[in-house]
Order: structure tokens, then sequence, then C-alpha cells
């Protein structure tokens, strides 16, 4: 007997289809008991049926969250990357076409005309400017990006920042940085990198190339996907595609796909598996990820040394930057608590600046003041600063730091923890039983990222953990911190529900009004069976049968196949008030 | 009967809910009138606020928050069982099932409403599941120091039968589903996912060609040759088992 053959006898007799007559029927099964071949095929059936159901098919609501709230970044990245380069649908093509012909003529002579009065008037002012689009912060990522384009850019160590540089860059900026433009207006368009991590995606077809200039050497990228990591001290470059040429100290490298050059090295190596993920996570979208855990608050020593943070930063600003720079046009974007400020620096060049003068609130920005020849990579797995990037004396700057700002701006000898090892690790500690390290992991993610997507996950889990105890202030508490910030989210249905289901451990009318709000609410949950089972037996066992009844109707119209179809149908018929 | 609610634990935590309370007559008090009016008032003036899943459709590709999420929300359970099914406890479901939402969003413009969404949205699910296996065999080919997939050390035996086992036929059901796993493995992703959808999800020829891509007599011929092929390797591993 062949595969199909077998497989449908198999099919009409395990499957539920009926067989009208009742002799074929039994002619099927003694076949199928008799039929060695069918014997086999439907052993190996079996077996394969269990080896793919012995794997959790059941989608809980923790992952069913967190996936969604990867999904909503990822839509959101991808809308913000195309916003700028989004073409017309098919139907409209030859109309725009033609509009475009006809509109292309008086644009072009207009660009024109302006370019040459505007180079005429200043003397070659940048056409090319970094233009941010998106910025995460870690104390406050949803914040808006300034609508302005920009020539001098600094962020804290917390802070990232993707921006395009013209048409064919597009960068992802992670602090502790500092970065110029300069030459916009010529085919080789110049960053200045003064420290921090630059990852770019840059298309040199337009004709344009690109340089960046850190302290110790200078990257010419021709086209290609590349990160640059410049402190004071040394400039590491990676190359995801393409060919970077680099010059320092006289050596010349080129650095293809897959390979990485630091300049304190001589050779040219493949990148590690640090440098590959944060390529693959910029390339997800997950950009935010190379952001750096915002910087306590009560950093108290911070604190004591502001004022000669303040004259620090005031000082590199004087002598760090480049003579190419050009300081009556420059604008400057800092982070100044939590909020983003941008200046044309040249109003205010010999005032106050928004890092030296009082910050509104009078709370001082520990990090935002750090030394320019801190070193730069907070991130996970980065290679570790030489330990003369934290002298004093190797500080271009003029002023020589604080001992006390030495050590409350030094890196840390391990990798920074970011949003996912904690989150890993607490899943690990959970996972082998040890809820202490587990809870421990996850109120570190919550209070390092607070406004972190996983930070939800985490509460969430905290939540669970302590209804698990038997702890519903805490369990309430974890719920309330979820729906409090965020009334749309991708944890909010599920912590509604979970709301609901503590709420039936021990206080059933609340229970009651809670479980009626969410079946309202989200008719196409996941829970809503289960919640309105829960409802209906709460109604029952306080003797409504005749509302509760309402709600069998609701649930059979909703779930007719449903797992208490049968129970409420039966309910429906027998109802007793 | 109804399951308790609040039982049921797997991963984390108990994150997949279904049971209910068998406590909860013994915990209703008498509740007031007034709290029990309101909750239930809203079952006369608004019925179910169900949506079609054409207006659905409509606003998600107007990237209304609340359409997405709600479109997420009805299949993501059925995008995970489906992986589930068909990749075994692979570590990369969750990035796998995040992908293929993602490409629903994006590409909902694209979808006619001919089949189902549901349909649709499986058939992103299929491929994304033969890229994900073309791509396992060819790390697993090219380095030896990848470690091998293995679900069979995710085996609890006890939830494979009923009854107590003896812990020989622990080991001995693990062993099988070890070596049916190899097999599986050794099957091209296509016909490994042709034979899945039919042996394990049930579907018909026709649903399977429809959900792959591929013509009825195609899938028809991928189903039959991964069972000779299933078949030969089963045996020849009960041949060379000592």
């Amino acid at each position: 007997m062949t595969f199909a053959g077998c497989r449908q006898i198999e099919q009409v007799l395990v499957g539920g289809a009926a067989v009208g007559d009742a002799t074929l029927g039994a002619s099927m099964r003694h076949h199928l008991q008799t039929c060695s071949s069918c014997r086999r095929h439907q052993g190996t059936w079996t077996l394969v049926r269990r080896s793919a159901l012995v794997a959790n098919d059941v989608l809980d609501d923790l992952t069913r969250a967190r996936v969604f709230g990867r999904v909503q970044a990822a839509l959101g990245a991808g809308a913000t990357a195309r916003a700028g380069r989004e073409r017309p649908g098919r139907g409209g093509r030859v109309r725009f076409a033609w509009s475009m012909a006809f509109a292309v003529v008086p644009i072009l002579a207009f660009v024109l005309g302006t370019r040459l009065r505007h180079s005429e008037s200043t003397g070659g002012a940048a056409t090319v400017a970094l233009e941010p689009y998106a910025l995460h912060v870690t104390a406050q990522p949803r914040l808006a990006v300034p609508d302005k384009r920009l020539d001098h850019l600094e962020l804290p160590p917390y802070a990232a920042m993707r921006a395009r540089l013209g048409p064919a860059a597009d960068l992802t900026l992670a602090g502790p940085l500092e970065l110029t433009v300069r030459d916009g207006d010529k085919p080789r368009v110049e960053l200045a990198l003064g420290r921090g991590t630059l990852l770019g995606d840059f298309d040199g077809s337009g004709g344009r190339s690109l340089r960046i200039s850190t302290a110790d050497a200078t990257v010419d990228i021709v086209g290609t996907r590349f990160m640059v990591v410049a402190t004071a001290i040394r400039t590491r470059v990676a190359v995801d595609h393409g060919l970077v040429r680099i010059e320092s100290k006289g050596r010349v490298r080129l650095v293809g796909p897959g390979l990485a050059w630091s300049t304190d090295e001589e050779d040219v190596r493949p990148f590690d598996a640090w440098t590959a993920d944060t390529f693959h996570r910029a390339a997800l979208g997950r950009w935010q990820d190379l952001v750096a855990p915002p910087v306590p608050s009560d950093a108290k020593a911070a604190d004591r040394t502001e004022g000669a943070a303040k004259e620090r930063v005031s000082g590199a600003e004087d002598t760090d930057r480049g003579e190419g720079a050009r300081p009556a046009r420059r604008r400057r974007v800092h982070v100044r608590r939590g909020i983003v400020v941008a200046v044309r620096a040249g109003s205010q060049a010999h005032g106050p600046s928004p890092l030296t003068g009082s910050p509104a609130g009078g709370a001082p920005l520990a990090a935002a003041a750090m030394p320019p020849s801190t070193p730069a990579p907070p991130l996970e797995g980065a290679p570790p600063p030489a330990v003369s990037a934290l002298h004093p004396a190797s500080s271009p700057g003029p002023s020589v730091p604080a001992p006390a700002q030495v050590q409350a701006a030094e890196p840390p000898t391990q990798p920074r923890a970011t949003v996912a090892t904690l989150y890993k690790e607490a899943e690990r500690a959970l996972r082998r039983g040890d809820d202490a390290a587990g809870k421990e992991r996850l109120v570190s993610l919550v209070r390092a990222f607070p406004g972190d997507v996983m930070a939800d996950a985490a509460r969430f889990e905290l939540a669970l953990l302590a209804k698990k105890d038997g702890d519903a202030a805490a369990a309430m508490a974890q719920i309330r911190e979820i729906l409090g910030h965020d009334a749309s989210g991708p944890f909010v249905e599920p912590a509604r529900f979970l709301r609901c289901r503590v709420y039936l451990d021990g206080d059933p009318e609340a229970a009651e009004t809670c479980l009626t709000r969410f079946v309202r609410d989200y008719p196409q949950s996941p829970h809503d069976d289960a919640a309105l089972r829960a409802l209906i037996e709460l109604l029952r066992g306080k003797g409504r049968c005749a509302k509760a009844s309402q709600l069998v109707e609701m649930y059979l119209q909703r779930h007719p196949n449903g797992p208490f179809a049968a129970e409420a149908a039966r309910l429906r018929s027998h109802c007793e008030e | 009967m109804v399951q308790p609610m609040g039982g049921g634990g797997n991963r984390l935590g108990d994150g997949a809910v279904r049971a209910t309370p068998a406590f909860l007559p013994a915990l209703v008090p008498l509740w007031p009138q007034w709290l029990l009016a309101e909750a239930l008032s809203f079952t006369r003036e608004r019925p179910a606020p169900e949506t079609s899943e054409e207006e659905l459709v409509a606003r998600a590709r107007r990237n209304e928050p609340e359409a997405l999420q709600t479109l997420y929300q009805i299949h993501s359970a059925a995008v995970y069982r489906r992986l589930t099914h068909l990749l075994g406890a692979d570590p990369e479901r969750e990035d796998l099932m995040q992908e293929v939402f993602v490409d629903l969003f994006r590409q909902l413009d694209r979808y006619r409403g001919g089949a189902s969404l549901r349909t649709y949205v499986l058939r992103i699910v299929s491929h994304k599941a033969c890229d994900h296996l073309r791509q396992r065999r060819r790390q697993r080919r090219v380095s030896a120091e990848v470690p091998r997939f293995q679900p069979a050390t995710e085996v609890d035996a006890s939830e494979l039968s009923s009854g107590a086992p003896s812990p020989e036929e622990r080991v001995g059901h693990a062993q099988e589903l070890a070596i049916v796993e190899e097999a599986l493995e050794k099957l091209t992703p296509k016909k490994r996912i042709a034979f899945l959808l039919r042996v394990v999800d049930n579907l018909s020829l026709k649903e399977i060609a429809e959900q792959v891509g591929a013509t009825v007599f195609t899938v028809a011929q991928r189903l039959r040759h991964a069972d000779r092929e299933l078949q030969g390797h089963l045996a020849r591993r009960k041949r060379d088992r000592p």
C-alpha cells in the first residue's frame, strides 16, 4: 500500500470523517490492522507527530507581547527609514512622471540659483548636514528629534541617534559622541569624529565620497556598511560590506568585509562576535540596543564635581573643535534631563553654553559632561579602553579633571549589561529555578532601562512571579506600572488580563468588573475565551443565571468551537435562577 | 468541565492561561446590584464589537495601531504553533515570528483577499520556515562547531504517553524521537515542510499546495519522496542499532 493510500484510510478513520458504509469502515479498519506497510507508516507518523509536538507550541503571554513590541519597533524603524524615500504606487507613476517632467526644470533652476547665491554670499557653506530622524535616550526613549539640520552633534553616553547625511549616508550614532561635519559642500564630505561610535551605511554611487577623521586616523569610505569607534588614543574600524581605506601614523590599511582594524594594532583581523552582533542589531533596526544605561540620578560624586566638569567641557569646546569647522554656523544637540535641545552655537559663542549654563531645574548632567578623552564605547563586549586613556595626563583637554570625576567617568572593567543580556540572565536564572536571582536581574533591568519595551516584559515577569508567590499587592504594583505609562503598548492587554486573574484570587467583585471590561475591550484576545468563562462562572456562583446566560450567548457567538462550547450550550438550556 | 484559571505554568511563569476556577463559587459573595448591572450593561447596549477581517485589514493598511494589534492577537498563536511544528523547539522561533508579522504588515497592500488572511499569514510562515531550515542546513554543513539543534534534550517522556513509563521506556522514547528528528533534518526543507503539514497539521494536498506555493502534483511528489527517505533512514538506523 502506498503512502497516500494508507494516509487516506487513516485520515478517514482517525480524522473523524464519517464513513457512510459500515462495511467499508470495517474493511478500512481491518486493512489498517493487517497491512504491514500501513502499520509501518502509521508508526512513523505517530513518531513524527510526537517529535513535532514535543516542543511547547503554546504561545505564552510574555512571548506574544514581547514579539509584538519588537514588531512595532521594526515597523516604526522601517517607516521612519522609508519616510524620506517613499515611491508612489504603480497607478500614479505615469502621472507622477509627467508632473516631475514639468516641475523639474523650474526646480533645477531654483536650486541651482539658490546654491550659487548661497555659495557667493557665504563662501561655501555646508550643503550636506546631519538630519536626525530618530533619537533614543534610555531614560525617555520616545523623545522627538529636533527638526533641524546640524553640523555639530554631541551625545551623552545614554543616547543614540539615527541621522541622514545627505541622500547617500545613513548614520547610527551612539554616545558619548562628538561629531562635526566639515566640507559638506565638497565632493568629499568629511566628518570629524572626536569620540564615539558611528555605524554608517554609505552609498558612494552619487559621486561623493566620505572621509572620517579621528584623533589618530583618517578613514576613506567609497561605499560600504562600516563602523568606526573613536577614542582619544585609538580608532577601530570594522567593515560589514564594501571596502574602507584607513591611514594612521603613516600606515595604510585596506579593510574589507568581515574585517576590522584598530590603530593600536598592526594587522587587520576578522571582526569579533560583538561587532557582528552590533551590525546585525543595527540591520534589524534595533539600534537602540547600542545605548548604555543612564547614569543614576543619585551619582553624588558627579554632582559634586559638576562645576569642574562644566569648565572642562567648555574648555574642550574652545580647543578641540577642528580648524576646518565653522563655529559661527554650528548647531549643537545635547540632551538635558531628557529634553532635546538644539541651539545655534554661533548665537551663544561667548555666553554660557547649554552645557555650561545651569540646566532647568538645577540638576546636573554628569554624563553629558564627560571629558572628550574618556574612552567611548560603553557597549557590551566592546574592546576595553587602554588605561592611559583614563589618565588625566593623556587628556588633550586644557583642564585637569578632578580625581573624583575621573573615577565617576571610568568605564567598568567588564562589559556593561544591556537590556538583552540582563533579560537573558534573568531567563536563565528563572529556568533553573533560581527565582531570587531572576527577580534581581529583572529589577535591575527595570531600573536601568525604565523606558525600554523589555522593561515592560520584565515588569510582567515580576508580576507573574509575585502572583505565583501569592503576593497580590506586588503583582498589582507591577501591573500598574505597565498600564500607567502606556495605554497601547504590547503588554497592556496581557497585563489587564493578569490583573483580572489576580483579582480572581481574592476579590471577586473587582474581578467581575475587570473581566467585564476586558471582554468588552479585547474581543479578539486569545484570552477572551477564558475571560468569558470566568465571568460566567462568577455570575453563576452568585446565582444570576439570567445574566450569565447573556454571556453564554456571547461565548457561543464568539467561540462556537471553543473548549467551553459544549458546556455553554448545556448552560443555555438549563438555566436555573 | 472548565479548567481552572491561573493554573498551568510554562516557561517563565504561568503564561498561557487555559484554566478556570473551581473555587469560584466559594469566593463569590453578595455583589451589589449596581455593580452587576454596570458590568453587564455593555452586553445589552454594545453587543460584541466584532470587526470583520476586511475592515481590520483596511484599517491595518492605514497603519492603525489597534488594527495591527488585533490582527496580531488573532493570528499570533497559529503562527507560533505552525512554526513550532515545522521547526521544533528552535530558539529562533520568536525572531521568525517577528519577521512573519513585520512582513505581513508591510505587505498588506499586496493581499488581495483571494484567500483568507490566515492562509496568507501561514504562507509567509511556510516561506520563512523554509528559508530558516535552509540556513540551518547550510550552517551545519559549513561548520561542525555549530551546535546541533537537539529537540530530544527537551523530551519529557512522561508527557508523551499516558501512564507512568519506566526509565528504560523513557530513554527508548527519547531515542526514537531523536532518530525521527535526525531523519527529518535530512529531508530538504521543502519536503520536510510538505510532510509535516500533511502528517502533523493534517492539511489536504490542496491546502499544502496553497501554503507552499506549489502545485498539488508537486506537493504529492514531495510527500512521496519524503516518506520514502524517512522510511529508508529509519530502517537504516534500526539495522545499525545494536
